[in-house]
């Protein structure tokens, strides 16, 4: 903002708007928190934290508040606002982001190595000689050095007043540490009353490993969605050649301006949005409408960023650059719609954030009535009973239940070929209701090819294949070459063709042996050859496909139809997917009438057709508004928006890399098949899930009122630490081999 | 379309009727050019444009397709604001 502005509305609140990249959330109650402090601080208006992609957008009085200040605040809690001009705030907080899963990687590697030890001799080498001594010296850097961002997340969010995931692990973790620390350090203060000194380190340890692996693989996650906007950023050239004062001359894309005169050559990126100045040439637009056929420009036609000139040059008039590109709009929308989804709360989380409350004030009010009816040993006891409730209550199967059944799941999908990138997806894929599906390359195979070649009159003959095939392959039309594959797989030789000719826009013509062959659109040669057989072009026409005619100069020899084949499998998959109970829509950027026709050959009544890459993600957030579960399933750059709005989202394998990137799920095979079967995956990891927490919470059920003592009064059982280990262990493995059951269900 | 005469290329027709006209300006510097620039790019009959802005007439030479005509020429370079006289 300028100075001169400032000063003549120096009475009147300075509204400024700021989009800012937050660093050090972890979660998604992170995200909460941070909009909370946001929120609270005078002269901040509106603000909305996107945990996604780890930025908040603020709204505030400039005469109130400065970003300097805010930023101070949430440093105070444990975030950090990265301030300064955004390129240099993207850069710096990739740089942090890579440091940070280093990090993470390095310390989750260490912290298994030193914890296998622990959990081998907590669970069958508990009597050797030292056993605790080695137990703490392994386990304290696991907890400590390698798991100390734990402990420190908690301490910022108590000070804050909050809690979050990292609390529970740092409250049972340390816990169960303390306590065993003091047993190790004293056992003679049990041993005096009668009691075994019982040490929790595996406990502990092996929470700290397995909450920072499913860190890890969030991370992972998270940071493949910034690698689809970085290849989105690809699509365009960096420099650009433009004509100034007749000359030619190279420049960067950012200095390219509105009705600079841009020239593009064979395989150029086009690096803005134009007119079409002079020349010819096909443009590959499918990162825009999904259509794997390159569309013709000539003079007027207009041309977008981040789409791929084919074999011609041509020149054209630059009419929007920078943010206002086609592509600059659709790398921010994609931003936008990965951040606008509304956080799902994961089972164990919501689980623990009334597990906890409830663990801790049983075991206050376990100290309480020890310290009431315990008698003599009042206090002994009143400690024994509390710190056992916490340290039993630790959660180490219910920390077990969620990643290994996860990991299980991700095993068997990778198997049958779905390979799945988060856990999240595969949580939730299971309540899907709504699936939308791509037309083209997805639903289709996504490449033309040849539907039908019909012989006019028994010409065929292998002369006049040979001729065919010949001149299609001197074509530069992208339709040629489906012609060219199809006539290769008949076996047919080429003919060496010395006189060709490009007829733009219409065709080409060619002599061989002083006659002339004509391969083009069936309005072209019915200029040249009365007899065509116009019944059989507009029957094939009407069932969308692409007529080509191959002619000499006195008659048609060849009617050719092109189509893109729909997948034999695609019917099948979307009648499993309807008989399910859920909705299947197709969107297309195709027309209407080929929409329409695929639509009807597959059995889907839901057709939205000639649809910008934005109206296919406006039409998920109309979805979801309407509460329902969507899914997503698309191949091209131009689903990249509404693969990252969907709930879950799936990319076909032999689709873009971006959309790859975008989406949580790919189908290696590209087979919608796989789609019902990735949804019934779904269904048995989560109901292997909710039967892990069962293992967890039934042996806690029982350990916690032994452990409080419940069992005292009546026959004077107090904790016995062997039965409440042996219950720890089996709990866990209870959930490990319940979760590898899942392998062999089917 | 003449189907006798074969060529390979398909900017040589459009080369063969290019239309060439040039013009003694006021426009004298590199940064006069980029003023211009935006009103000539402009023009879409004209398929090239050059400023020699060390002749001392600045000839303006303009290349273009059978329909350009110095009348559309002269009008945006007035539109830039400078002064435009054909040869």
């Amino acid at each position: 903002m300028t100075q001169k502005m400032e000063s003549k509305v120096e009475n009147q609140a300075q509204i400024k708007t700021l989009i800012v990249p937050v660093t050090g959330m972890t979660c998604a109650a992170c995200a909460s928190s941070v909009q909370t402090i946001l929120d609270k601080q005078n002269g901040v208006l509106e603000c909305a934290v996107n945990f996604a992609n780890e930025s908040a957008k603020i709204q505030f009085d400039t005469k109130l508040t400065s970003p300097e200040f805010l930023q101070e605040k949430l440093q105070q809690i444990g975030y950090g606002l990265i301030l300064g001009t955004p390129e240099k705030a993207k850069e710096q907080q990739a740089i942090l982001k890579e440091n940070q899963y280093q990090k993470l990687k390095q310390n989750l590697i260490w912290a298994t190595i030193l914890t296998i030890p622990v959990v081998i001799i907590g669970m069958f080498f508990m009597e050797m000689p030292y056993a605790n001594w080695i137990e703490l010296a392994l386990t304290t850097p696991v907890l400590l050095w390698f798991g100390r961002q734990f402990f420190i997340n908690a301490l910022k969010q108590t000070r804050a007043g909050t809690a979050n995931m990292d609390t529970l692990v740092a409250l049972s973790t340390g816990i169960a540490f303390l306590f065993s620390l003091y047993n190790t350090l004293f056992p003679e203060f049990w041993h005096h009353r009668g009691l075994h000194a019982h040490v929790y380190y595996e406990a502990a340890a092996v929470v700290i490993v397995f909450i920072m692996l499913g860190k890890l693989l969030e991370e992972n996650a998270k940071s493949n969605t910034s690698t689809a906007i970085k290849k989105l950023m690809g699509l365009q050239p960096k420099t650009v050649w433009v004509i100034e004062n007749g000359e030619e001359k190279e420049i960067p894309i950012a200095e390219v301006q509105v009705s600079d005169r841009i020239l593009i050559r064979p395989g150029d990126k086009i690096p803005v949005d134009g007119k079409v100045l002079s020349g010819n040439s096909f443009v590959d637009e499918s990162m825009m409408s999904g259509e794997p056929l390159p569309v013709e420009k000539t003079k007027g036609s207009k041309v977008f960023s981040g789409t791929v000139n084919q074999q011609g040059s041509f020149k054209f008039i630059a009419e929007k650059v920078g943010d206002e590109t086609f592509l600059a709009q659709i790398i921010q929308l994609v931003q936008e719609a990965q951040g606008s989804k509304a956080p799902v709360q994961k089972l164990v989380d919501k689980i623990a954030s009334i597990f906890v409350p409830i663990v801790i004030i049983i075991a206050i009010l376990t100290f309480i009535i020890w310290m009431i009816f315990g008698g003599e040993n009042a206090l002994t006891h009143a400690l024994l009973t509390s710190v056992s409730v916490l340290v039993i209550a630790c959660p180490c199967a219910l920390g077990l239940a969620t990643p290994t059944a996860i990991m299980v799941g991700v095993g068997k999908g990778a198997e049958n070929g779905i390979l799945i990138k988060d856990a999240e997806s595969l949580e939730i894929a299971h309540n899907v209701n709504a699936i939308i599906l791509d037309k083209t390359g997805t639903i289709t195979e996504g490449k033309p090819s040849v539907s039908d070649l019909i012989w006019v009159n028994k010409s065929e003959n292998e002369m006049l294949k040979s001729i065919l095939l010949s001149l299609e392959s001197l074509s530069s039309h992208p339709l040629a070459e489906a012609v060219t594959q199809q006539l290769k797989v008949e076996g047919v030789k080429p003919l060496t063709i010395n006189t060709f000719e490009n007829v733009v826009g219409k065709g080409i013509r060619a002599i061989f042996e002083g006659q002339n062959y004509f391969v083009g659109s069936p309005k072209w040669i019915e200029s040249i050859t009365p007899n065509l057989d116009n019944q059989a072009i507009i029957s094939l026409e009407k069932q969308g496909k692409t007529v080509v005619v191959f002619a000499d100069e006195k008659e048609t020899l060849a009617i050719i139809a092109i189509s893109d084949k729909i997948k034999s499998t695609s019917k099948i998959a979307i009648q499993e997917l309807q008989e399910a109970g859920i909705e299947v829509f197709m969107l297309t950027g195709d027309n209407i009438l080929t929409a329409q026709k695929v639509a009807e050959e597959v059995g889907i009544k839901n057709v939205k057709a000639s649809l910008m890459p934005n109206d296919k993600a406006e039409f998920i957030k109309q979805l979801q508004k309407e509460g329902k579960i969507v899914a997503m399933v698309g191949d091209g750059i131009n689903d990249s928006q509404a693969l990252a709005q969907a709930d879950i989202s799936i990319a076909m394998g032999k689709g873009s890399d971006i959309a790859m990137d975008v989406a949580k799920m790919t189908l290696i095979s590209s087979d919608l098949l796989k789609i019902p079967q990735a949804l019934k995956l779904s269904r048995k990891t989560v109901s292997t899930i909710r039967q892990n927490l069962f293992w967890a919470f039934i042996y806690n059920l029982i350990g916690i009122p032994l452990a409080a003592g419940v069992l005292y009064p009546f026959n004077g059982f107090l904790l016995n630490p062997m039965i409440a280990g042996a219950a720890m262990a089996l709990s866990s493995v209870s959930v490990v081999s319940n979760s590898i059951r899942l392998k062999y269900r089917n | 379309m003449n189907y006798k005469k074969i060529t390979n290329s398909q900017l040589t027709q459009s080369q063969l009727t290019m239309e060439k006209l040039s013009f003694k300006t006021n426009i004298n510097c590199n940064n006069c050019i980029a003023k211009v620039k935006p009103f000539l790019n402009q023009v879409e009959n004209i398929e090239n444009w050059q400023v020699d802005i060390n002749n001392t007439d600045k000839i303006l030479s303009v290349s273009g397709e059978e329909e350009l005509t110095a009348e559309e020429v002269i009008e945006a370079v007035q539109k830039a604001g400078f002064s435009i006289e054909k040869q």
